[in-house]
């Protein structure tokens, strides 16, 4: 087997390094390297070489050459230090002043595509924060914002409420309570009918106290003409009719003062200037499907 | 070839710009660097011993060390004006022609064997020609320029271990050469 440092050519001991350094400084003796011999002859020549009278007219032009280069030369002591400095060439700096006039504008221009709120959703929403740690407000994207409701909402007391009415712009209803009703014939809550604010009636069950069936409070929408407290439904306790089947305040169906209570007869066949007011009919739902709401219950004569 | 003692006021004037002490360098060292340059660029050498002394005017000035130091600077500046020479010579567009137009324009002169043949050392200088360019310069800085093994490493570039091996190297393939022409006939 033959490992490379067994290669003739590449094998350097301490001792070859110091034959080859006595070689080259000219201090062998040859007795004790006789195979190198010719080599110390050949470096003596390369060292002595023959005295060649030098060209005295290239070499007092090469010295005059040479004090002119030192004469041009500024004295360190007397050029401040900023001086010595690379100075800066023409053209670079005409490059430097329209790298920097392109940079201004970018910024100009990205900060005002951004103060429109034009530019893309990300990068928006970046520039967004950005201004917003110098003090300076632009518009965020609707993303950024949900974003920002969801990260600063704590996780207890309805981050997921909190959240959905920022990305709904409150119209939102999760985590509401919508006024189930405790009677088992009562309104529907969860739909969203029988919410205070669609005015369903205040009469939780919406029966009729009229053996005769007059619908009282039939927990119809109030705002959207069903019969309703604000609306005349047939309001009066006793089931008669209200005077004369007029409408009630605003909306409303037979009044309290008109029709005389009619068993069976509706308060007002026709419509009476409501909305959409039902009569009411004893037995009958005072009109499951005209209810302001979506799914308002008919009431139930007791 | 050296200054000595001298080196520390000829190098303070020199400084200064003093004809006088730039000129004491420049017959110190001058043969020296012409053979150098003649082993890398015969054809051009005296220009280049002139860009050489150029450049190393502009160091003078700054320039803090002994003679060894000065030596060291100079064989960088000769090197690099060598390098120099060479990329621009590998840069410049030739305009090849036939060499039969060339014939009646009479006898060709070899620059590269004049400048051997004019040194009257020329056998020396071409065996160390012929040497890898590595190796070559590493004989010549260590004899011409008398640098030290780490001079010649921060010339070249390399350290001084790798320095070592390639003038082991050189002085092997230079004692095999002249083994080789001592039994030719």
């Amino acid at each position: 087997m033959t490992f490379y440092r067994d290669v003739p050519d590449d094998m350097m001991s301490a001792n070859d390094v110091e034959l080859a350094d006595a070689l080259l400084e000219g201090t062998l003796d040859t007795a004790e390297a006789p195979s190198y011999a010719g080599v110390a002859e050949l470096i003596r020549a390369l060292d002595e070489g023959p005295d060649e009278d030098l060209d005295p007219e290239r070499a007092r032009a090469t010295v005059a050459a040479m004090a002119a280069v030192i004469d041009a030369l500024p004295t360190p002591s007397r050029v401040p230090s900023a001086a010595v400095t690379t100075p800066v060439r023409p053209r670079r700096r005409i490059r430097m002043k329209v790298a920097g006039v392109a940079l201004a504008a970018s910024m100009l221009g990205t900060g005002g595509v951004a103060f429109a709120g034009g530019l893309p959703a990300g990068a928006q929403h970046i520039a967004h924060q950005l201004f917003a740690k110098v003090g300076v407000s632009i518009p965020d994207t609707k993303g950024g914002e949900i974003s920002d409701v969801a990260h600063t909402t704590p996780p207890e007391g309805g981050k997921g409420a909190t959240v959905c009415k920022a990305a709904s712009e409150d119209k939102c209803q999760a985590g509401e309570d919508h006024g189930h009703s405790n009677d088992p014939h009562g309104q529907a809550g969860d739909h969203g009918q029988a919410g205070d604010d669609h005015g369903h009636s205040n009469d939780p069950h919406g029966h009729s106290n009229d053996p005769h069936g007059q619908a009282g409070d039939h927990g119809q929408a109030g705002d959207h003409g069903q019969a309703g407290d604000d609306h005349g439904q047939a309001g009066d306790d006793h089931g008669n009719g209200g005077g004369n089947g007029q409408a009630g305040d605003d909306h409303g169906q037979a009044g309290d003062h008109g029709q005389p209570a009619d068993p069976g007869q509706p308060a007002d066949p026709g419509q009476s200037g409501g909305d959409h007011g039902q009569p009411a009919d004893p037995g009958q739902p005072a009109d499951p499907g005209q209810s302001g709401g979506d799914h308002g219950k008919p009431g139930i004569s007791t | 070839m050296t200054l000595g003692t001298q080196f520390n006021s000829v190098m303070t004037a020199a400084r200064t710009g003093a004809p006088w002490a730039l000129e004491a360098l420049y017959r110190d060292l001058q043969p020296r660097v012409l053979r150098y340059l003649r082993v890398h660029e015969p054809g051009v050498a005296e220009d280049l011993a002139s860009d050489t002394w150029i450049g190393v005017a502009k160091g003078v000035p700054g320039f803090l060390g002994g003679e060894e130091e000065f030596h060291a600077l100079v064989f960088t500046v000769a090197r690099r004006r060598v390098l120099d020479h060479r990329r621009t010579e590998a840069r410049r567009r030739t305009a090849p022609s036939d060499p039969g137009s060339l014939e009646g324009l009479g006898p060709v002169a070899d620059a590269e064997s004049d400048a051997m043949d004019r040194l009257g050392e020329g056998w020396a200088l071409r065996l160390v020609s012929e040497l890898p360019p590595d190796q070559a310069d590493v004989v010549l800085l260590r004899v011409m320029g008398d640098l030290s093994v780490k001079d010649v490493a921060s010339i070249l570039d390399k350290q001084p271990g790798a320095v070592r091996a390639l003038q082991h190297r050189a002085i092997r393939r230079l004692a095999a050469r002249l083994g080789e022409e001592a039994v030719t006939p």
